[in-house]
């Protein structure tokens, strides 16, 4: 793969968010025609679906969309489980996208530091490549003696890696697939404890 | 879920939510469910409006207990003593289902005679330490390796009478002694429970996070086989996990001892591939070639044992489980680096000196997230000064649910997909996005490496662009997972497809587990057809369940011996003459085997095909086996030699026994033996301290509240959620209060041997002085998703908790440990 710059990067991973954003919305998007005489502020918004991201019960979401902007979730009144119901977490979960707390921009805590600092998507990425190389060269175990045996094991020791029960299963399984790729044994995540 | 599996063949919540309505009595013991799953409340409320009894069992009366029928209170970390009192109940009275027993448990099973059980402490124990020597907890075997079966369920050598054995002394009497719940009440329980079939069993946290928290949801499965429960509409073991995609991310084994799809991981006892297939038995081997097949593409060649040796070997004689380990490890400066995702450790581990100690230790920290948490700014905690930690940490913005088109995988095993709806802000990206592009930079620096080590990720199949646009497409991953038939390049349909194919000509990164989410048919995690046929729950056509989109787990136990419901009004399959027909799909059995038949009549995928009363050591082994001398490395004959399915046991005991919780006020009631004997030792001796009821004479447990979510690294950023619960509290009796002299709001001071925490006092009924063993015993309850980052703060209670852990998990046992209570702040 061509390195990429930072401005392509996020070019390119704005855009296959974006793109699947509008596919997906027009699959969903129906025009909201209730209410006309006293519109709501949910009118003319495009609705589209999603799934609760607290406990595991996965309630449907109908999720409002006007513009770029999240504008109400209320229960999927078809799911079967939850049939238009949420609990008070479910209901807030446009404040979960809409929070002017989130992070935003990658940042940095430097050594010794008391604050976070900007720093680019590719000088991140950048730096934990190499450090990944780093310490997987250094702390490599190729193979461990059994009883007299010579076992060929591949073992990144140096690195650990937790997470994540929070993420899709697309996401869980590359996070997997990567961290055994690279060697690390010290890997679990809130599913443990 | 390593309770389940061992019990019955795989390990994962039964039933479904939808299903509960469907029980004639709902057992809730260690879940909280109106608090923690309201809209799963919404089933057992219906379950209760058709006539349905509710059962709950908490130390606490909570928000669950207020609309149950029956409610007991437990001595926290003690559910066995009055679980062993409902097994021997159905034991005195005959109560079990003895035709479902002996068609689908191991019941009639006969014991190695040498297994025995003295004083809490089974045959194989090692004084001097370490793992029980397993070989006494196995079957008598005829010369085909089958299991020898007893004539009737009175042989005294059979699994049976040695589990009446197990629970002979567990009378009312005694489950009061040890748990606190009144007699009246245990004995309420076991005829509520035992009289109403069929009856589901609830449980989640409350019962895993505990040194014994295997064998007490083993209990949940003994009682439940017993019953003829297991596989019936209503009946089953939900087990309501936690987070969003917890069951997901535990089938894609984000964990030390497996592989994606829960295959066992590699360990150097196991050298070669010929090794694995022999010790994980052939049916899971199949499952690892096809997901190296996945990985490793045309690269996964039998030459180089399917890439066996790129996948890491992990010490067969370090614990399997990771969690305490890590951050013992971190502390004992054993990690340059770290990647966090979306976890927030710094909240969520007992002993939470470990973990800001450990994380300092580090060179880089990777943390992902959508809000900074505790875990990121571990270098603002308020005991350190930021200038002494020479830890450099990157802090990458994720995009949250909405913002990502992918699946999660609800608690009851549904495979629910999602479009993107919203843009991320800013420049945050999902997680996805962010290995996939850091994985590619790694490949990059590998790129002229000819050092065979580096093959492990220079072959890593990593190509998951859709076509028309960059970027990664996650409907790319999802069909990896799914699998392909290799020949044809067509998606799988079925997980059966790998079983009957050659090794090497089939790929599933899950081996087979979730094959049929998406086919050459389309992809059916977005399926949104609710119709329900049967009217009994089951949705068939609403996404996809895993396995095969089967609902109800091993729901050919749900028929008799004829292949006919057993319950007309809860009919899931049956058998048409030619074929099982039904309203949900046949689990494990052959489809088109008859119910006289071996395949036709399997309820179970346990190495026996039966449901574990006793967990023996087992291998099933090849039906004739050829006598042929082996390649090294690899040898396709090893899947005409080797075991097919092979059962390891459980770590501390082929069946459960009332030990008392690592830090306890009494003595164990039942044995000399007085906590779980096979506990790992602990590492960090200055930092992972015990203490004596003596200095603690009080009980503390720890929980969750609707409105703060687990650490609260979302809701504490959540205005609407903060301002229905703002702050912490510790709940105390009103005993307990009088004599302090503390009122609701004081501040009160609870410590433990690991340190103290300030937290406000919430006097309440909710919690009652326990009698247990002739004392008074408190117990406080502190919900502990509370820290110092986000728009609430409050003193992390797990600061005081205890990081000794069940053996078989690693779960720590923070549900029950000794603490003392004081008036006033610290």
């Amino acid at each position: 793969m061509p390195k990429l710059s930072r401005r392509s990067f996020m070019k390119f991973t704005a855009a296959s968010v974006a793109a699947s954003a509008l596919a997906q919305k027009r699959a969903y998007a129906k025009t909201d025609d209730n209410n006309k005489a006293f519109p709501l502020m949910t009118a003319g918004a495009a609705t589209s679906y999603g799934i609760c991201h607290f406990c595991s019960v996965g309630c449907g979401i109908e999720v409002k969309v006007k513009g770029n902007e999240l504008i109400s979730t209320e229960g999927f009144i078809d799911h079967p489980i939850n049939q238009g119901a949420l609990c008070p977490k479910g209901r807030s979960l446009k404040e979960m996208h809409n929070s002017e707390l989130r992070l935003t921009h990658p940042l940095v805590r430097k050594p010794g530091g008391n604050k976070w600092e900007p720093i680019s998507w590719d000088e991140a990425i950048d730096k934990i490549a190499k450090k990944v190389k780093d310490v997987r060269d250094k702390s490599f175990t190729k193979t461990v003696d059994v009883n007299g045996n010579t076992v060929t094991v591949n073992r990144t020791e140096g690195i650990f890696s937790l997470g994540s029960a929070e993420i899709d299963n697309e996401e869980v399984y590359l996070y997997t697939k990567f961290n055994r790729a690279l060697g690390v044994h010290h890997y679990t995540h809130q599913a443990e404890v | 879920m390593a309770s389940l599996a061992p019990s019955f063949g795989s390990g994962a919540m039964t039933n479904s939510f939808t299903d509960m309505k469907n029980a004639n009595v709902i057992l809730i013991g260690g879940n909280n469910t109106a608090e923690c799953h309201p809209l799963a409340m919404r089933w057992v409320l219906e379950a209760q409006k058709r006539g349905a009894k509710l059962i709950v069992v908490d130390p606490r009366f909570n928000r669950t207990a207020k609309v149950a029928d029956i409610y007991a209170p437990v001595r926290p970390g003690t559910d066995i003593g009055y679980l062993g009192a409902i097994v021997k109940y159905i034991f005195d009275n005959k109560f079990y289902d003895e035709e479902y027993i002996k068609a689908h448990t191991n019941a009639l099973y006969k014991v190695n005679p040498t297994f025995a059980f003295n004083d809490g402490l089974f045959s194989g124990y090692n004084p001097q330490g370490g793992p029980y020597k397993k070989d006494s907890w196995t079957y008598q075997l005829g010369l085909d390796g089958l299991p020898l079966k007893a004539d009737a369920l009175t042989d005294p050598d059979c699994v049976l009478m040695k589990l009446k054995e197990q629970f002979k002394d567990y009378t009312f009497e005694k489950a009061y002694e040890i748990t606190g719940m009144p007699v009246d009440k245990v004995k309420l329980v076991a005829e509520t429970f035992v009289k109403n079939r069929p009856g589901t069993i609830l449980y989640a946290l409350g019962m895993t996070q505990k040194s014994v928290g295997v064998q007490g949801i083993r209990m949940y499965a003994i009682i439940q086989l017993l019953l003829g429960n297991m596989g019936m509409a209503g009946g089953g073991i939900n087990a309501n996990r936690g987070e969003p995609n917890v069951q997901g991310s535990t089938d894609m084994a984000a964990l030390a001892h497996i592989l994606p799809g829960y295959m066992p991981m590699p360990s150097d006892a196991l050298p070669t591939l010929n090794d694995y297939v022999k010790a994980v038995g052939t049916a899971k081997a199949k499952k690892t070639i096809a997901l190296l097949k996945a990985w490793y593409g045309d690269k996964a060649t039998p030459e180089n044992e399917f890439g066996y040796h790129h996948i890491p070997k992990r010490s067969a004689k370090e614990s399997a489980a990771k969690y305490v380990p890590i951050f013992e490890k971190l502390n004992q400066k054993a990690f340059e680096m770290g990647f966090i995702f979306a976890q927030n450790p710094a909240v969520s581990t007992p002993n939470l000196d470990m973990v800001w100690r450990g994380l300092s230790n580090l060179d880089l920290l990777v943390v992902a997230e959508i809000f900074e948490t505790e875990t990121a700014s571990f270098w603002q905690h308020p005991d350190v000064n930021p200038k002494d930690i020479q830890t450099e940490v990157i802090l990458l913005p994720a995009a949250m649910a909405f913002e990502k088109a992918g699946t999660m995988t609800n608690s009851a095993r549904w495979v629910q997909g999602k479009p993107a709806a919203v843009p991320a802000p800013g420049e945050a990206i999902p997680d996805g996005d962010m290995i996939y592009e850091i994985m590619n930079r790694v490949k990059e620096l590998y790129a002229n490496s000819s050092d065979p080590k580096d093959k492990a990720i220079l072959d890593l199949t990593w190509h998951y662009e859709a076509p028309g646009h960059e970027g990664i497409d996650m409907e790319m991953v999802l069909k990896e997972m799914n699998g392909y038939d290799l020949a044809t390049g067509k998606l799988l349909d079925t997980g059966s497809q790998i079983a009957k194919a050659e090794p090497g000509t089939v790929s599933s990164g899950l081996g087979g587990l979730y094959t049929g989410v998406i086919t050459e048919e389309g992809n059916h995690s977005l399926r949104h057809d609710n119709s329900d046929p049967s009217s009994l729950g089951i949705h068939p056509k609403w996404t996809f369940a895993w396995p095969n989109n089967t609902r109800v787990l091993w729901n050919r136990g749900s028929v008799d011996k004829n292949g006919q419901p057993r319950d007309k009004d809860r009919a899931l399959v049956w058998w048409n003459g030619t074929s099982w027909v039904g309203n949900d799909i046949l689990d494990v059995a052959a489809k088109d085997k008859g119910p006289d038949t071996p395949e036709g009549s399997k309820v179970f995928s346990t190495g026996e095909g039966k449901g574990a009363l006793f967990r023996a050591v087992y291998k099933q082994p090849q039906k004739d086996a050829p006598e042929l001398t082996l390649n090294p490395g690899y040898d396709p004959n090893i899947f005409k030699v080797a075991p097919v399915i092979t059962e390891p046991g459980i770590a501390d005991g082929p069946m459960p026994a009332h030990y008392e919780p690592i830090e306890s006020p009494v003595q164990n009631p039942m044995f000399k033996q007085q906590s779980n004997p096979m506990m790992r030792p602990l590492e960090l001796q200055e930092i992972q301290k015990s203490g004596d009821a003596k200095d603690f004479p009080y009980v503390l447990t720890t929980y969750m509240v609707t409105e703060q979510f687990l650490s609260g690294g979302v809701t504490r950023n959540t205005p609407q959620l903060n301002e229905l619960m703002p702050s912490n509290f510790a709940e105390i009796s009103t005993t307990l209060a009088k004599k302090l002299g503390v009122k609701s709001g004081d501040p009160v001071t609870i410590s433990t041997a690991r340190g103290k925490v300030t937290i406000d006092a919430m006097v309440t009924e909710r919690i009652q002085t326990l009698k247990v063993d002739g004392k008074d015993i408190e117990v406080i309850g502190v919900p502990w998703g509370w820290g110092y980052k986000g728009l609430v703060h409050g003193e992390s209670i797990n600061k005081v908790t205890n990081s000794a852990a069940d053996p078989n998990t690693g779960t720590p046992e923070y549900k029950a440990c000794s603490c003392n209570l004081t008036k006033g702040g610290n």
